[in-house]
């Protein structure tokens, strides 16, 4: 009789089983509810930026990772597409040793999306950083830069923000999948009073938010319509001095060295590049009180219009 | 509980009584998969498509004890295009009949006249046979009779005139047809669907934030599993935009959102446009 029951028992435990497995198995064959949002309102996302200190040999080193990562929140805050966030003092996460898995996990479940953790190598001469996926907890991209520039304490300041445009720059495209533009500079002319007070006009470069201004050319002379070459690895400004006889095409480097490009008589100024830098377009007057456009391509000069 | 065993024994006996078992649990499991069956196929409504048409197509609210019918394949077209064809036919049959008394009549008077033209012995002997046969047939005479007289008449006009004038009936009652499939049920399933479909959306839209100055194109598919806790178990990229932005704005939307008790224990795929 217990036999029975017992046979009985395992019968209808595996006939159980198998109409638990079969509900399971239809309910996971639902068609999921479509549903369709369009945006309306726009928002930032949470972004932590974690600085490891687990090699930090002196103070120098702690300020300048600090820096650092000053300068990248404010580069990613500029976008208001992301919420910078962390602790004092400059609200970035400090940790003492490579994240875990746990650590990664606790920083999405406060509402982070993405984490950038930068590190200084063990012997100073470098900084890496690497980019996380919060939810997935995978990285990213990750990538090592060798210091470069003055390293002083002085000069430490310009450089660290450098670095960090260069950073930004290398992070944005895995975000938002354009190029980055944090290392860009706007150049432009700003009007002065010589000491004599007479108005002169001076070139000034600065950062792509307009910080950072840095005078470029600041000659006693009208200075205007500044244009940037399109070679980024050695990037050469060109402008319009007024002289007393006409206004001449000028460039210069970073490094303030002048030279003439145009001297004709009359104007010429607003050099515009093609995008292999092989032709520019200007516009020119050559001393007949008319301007016209000319294309330089390769040492042929070519007159574009026929202005009367 | 098994003292009803004791007199029953008998290998047999406990055979008959397994396979009983069986056959009962068989039963209960087969219920228990149409019961979950029917319970699931709730979810297969399209919103999008009902909220396009519903501007241009009736919208019939039915009671509650009813269901919506479910809409008409083409073959089920085909079939009502079928039985739409043996009304053409009687309609047609009914002008050749009528066309067939206008002919006797014509008949008679053609007779009549030769009946006054002929001698009165002649009358009698002819008349009365035939106009019997031809007033007073017996349905059973007659279908054969007509089956008999149709096609020398389609000898004699051969114009194509029946077969022109059936099509546009057939035409009318196919559009009739038509027009009475496009109309759109909704019952309490649908209107249940429909409810919890604008809780979330309204929910998802409240929440979502998009980071500023992103393409207008991107579109990003996310998958979203509740339990039945209210709580989201999983939520998952099912076709992502291209920019990580986008993807985590998308996610971080349904990961906050505050979902209805309607929404609980379902599965849902939701599209994030610009």
């Amino acid at each position: 009789m217990m036999v029975f029951y017992k046979k009985c028992s395992t019968v209808m435990r595996h006939i159980l089983t198998g109409f638990l497995f079969l509900s399971s198995s239809t309910s996971a064959t639902i068609e999921p509810l479509p549903i369709e949002v369009h945006a309306q309102k726009t928002g930032a996302i949470k972004f932590a930026i974690v600085l490891i200190t687990d090699n930090y040999h002196s103070n120098d080193d702690a300020t300048l990772l600090d820096n650092l990562g000053y300068y990248l929140k404010k580069d990613l805050e500029f976008t208001k597409q992301f919420k910078v966030g962390g602790g004092s003092p400059h609200e970035l996460f400090a940790l003492k040793s490579n994240p875990s898995k746990q650590y990664l996990q606790e920083l999405h479940q406060n509402g982070y999306e993405f984490a950038l953790f930068i590190r200084q190598s063990d012997d100073s001469i470098s900084i890496d950083w690497r980019l996380y996926d919060l939810d997935t907890c995978a990285m990213i991209k990750g990538q090592r830069y060798k210091k470069t520039g003055p390293l002083h304490h002085h000069g430490q300041s310009e450089c660290t923000r450098i670095w960090a445009h260069s950073i930004a720059d290398g992070v944005w495209p895995e975000l938002a999948q354009v190029p980055g533009f944090f290392s860009t500079k706007i150049a432009y002319c700003k009007d002065i009073k010589d000491a004599h007070a007479r108005a002169i006009k001076h070139i000034y470069i600065a950062d792509y938010d307009g910080s950072y201004e840095q005078v470029l050319i600041n000659t006693h002379t009208l200075n205007v319509a500044p244009r940037w070459n399109v070679d980024t690895a050695f990037p050469v400004l060109f402008y319009s001095e007024h002289t007393s006889v006409n206004v001449r095409l000028m460039m210069t480097t970073m490094e303030k060295k002048r030279q003439i490009v145009v001297n004709f008589d009359g104007l010429t100024m607003l050099p515009s590049f093609s995008y292999d830098g092989k032709r520019v377009a200007f516009c020119a007057s050559r001393g007949d009180g008319v301007c016209d456009l000319y294309c330089y391509d390769q040492g042929n000069l070519k007159r574009l219009t026929q202005s009367q | 509980m098994w003292h009803w065993l004791r007199n029953s024994e008998h290998d047999q006996v406990r055979f008959l009584l397994k396979l009983l078992a069986i056959v009962i649990s068989g039963h209960v499991l087969l219920i228990g998969m149409v019961f979950f069956a029917q319970n699931y196929t709730i979810y297969h409504l399209d919103y999008t498509k009902t909220v396009t048409e519903a501007t241009q197509q009736p919208v019939i609210f039915l009671p509650l004890h009813k269901r919506a019918p479910k809409k008409q394949t083409i073959s089920k077209m085909t079939s009502t295009q079928q039985k739409v064809v043996p009304t053409t036919k009687k309609s047609s049959s009914k002008k050749q009949k009528q066309e067939r008394k206008s002919a006797e009549i014509a008949e008679k008077t053609r007779f009549m006249e030769e009946k006054k033209s002929l001698p009165s012995k002649h009358k009698k002997k002819a008349l009365p046979k035939k106009v019997k046969k031809q007033h007073k047939p017996t349905s059973k005479q007659e279908k054969p009779a007509l089956k008999q007289e149709a096609p020398p008449r389609q000898r004699e006009q051969p114009s194509p005139t029946p077969a022109p004038q059936e099509q546009p009936t057939v035409l009318s009652t196919e559009q009739e047809l038509t027009t009475e499939h496009e109309s759109l049920y909704i019952g309490q399933e649908e209107k249940f669907m429909i409810a919890l479909q604008q809780a979330l959306h309204d929910e998802i839209c409240a929440q979502w934030q998009v980071p500023m100055g992103l393409s207008k194109d991107l579109v990003c598919q996310v998958s979203v599993l509740v339990n039945w806790q209210g709580v989201v178990q999983e939520v998952r990229i099912a076709q992502s935009s291209g920019v990580r932005m986008y993807d985590a704005s998308a996610r971080t939307a349904t990961t906050t959102m505050k979902l209805p008790k309607i929404a609980w224990g379902k599965e849902f795929i939701i599209t994030f446009k610009q």
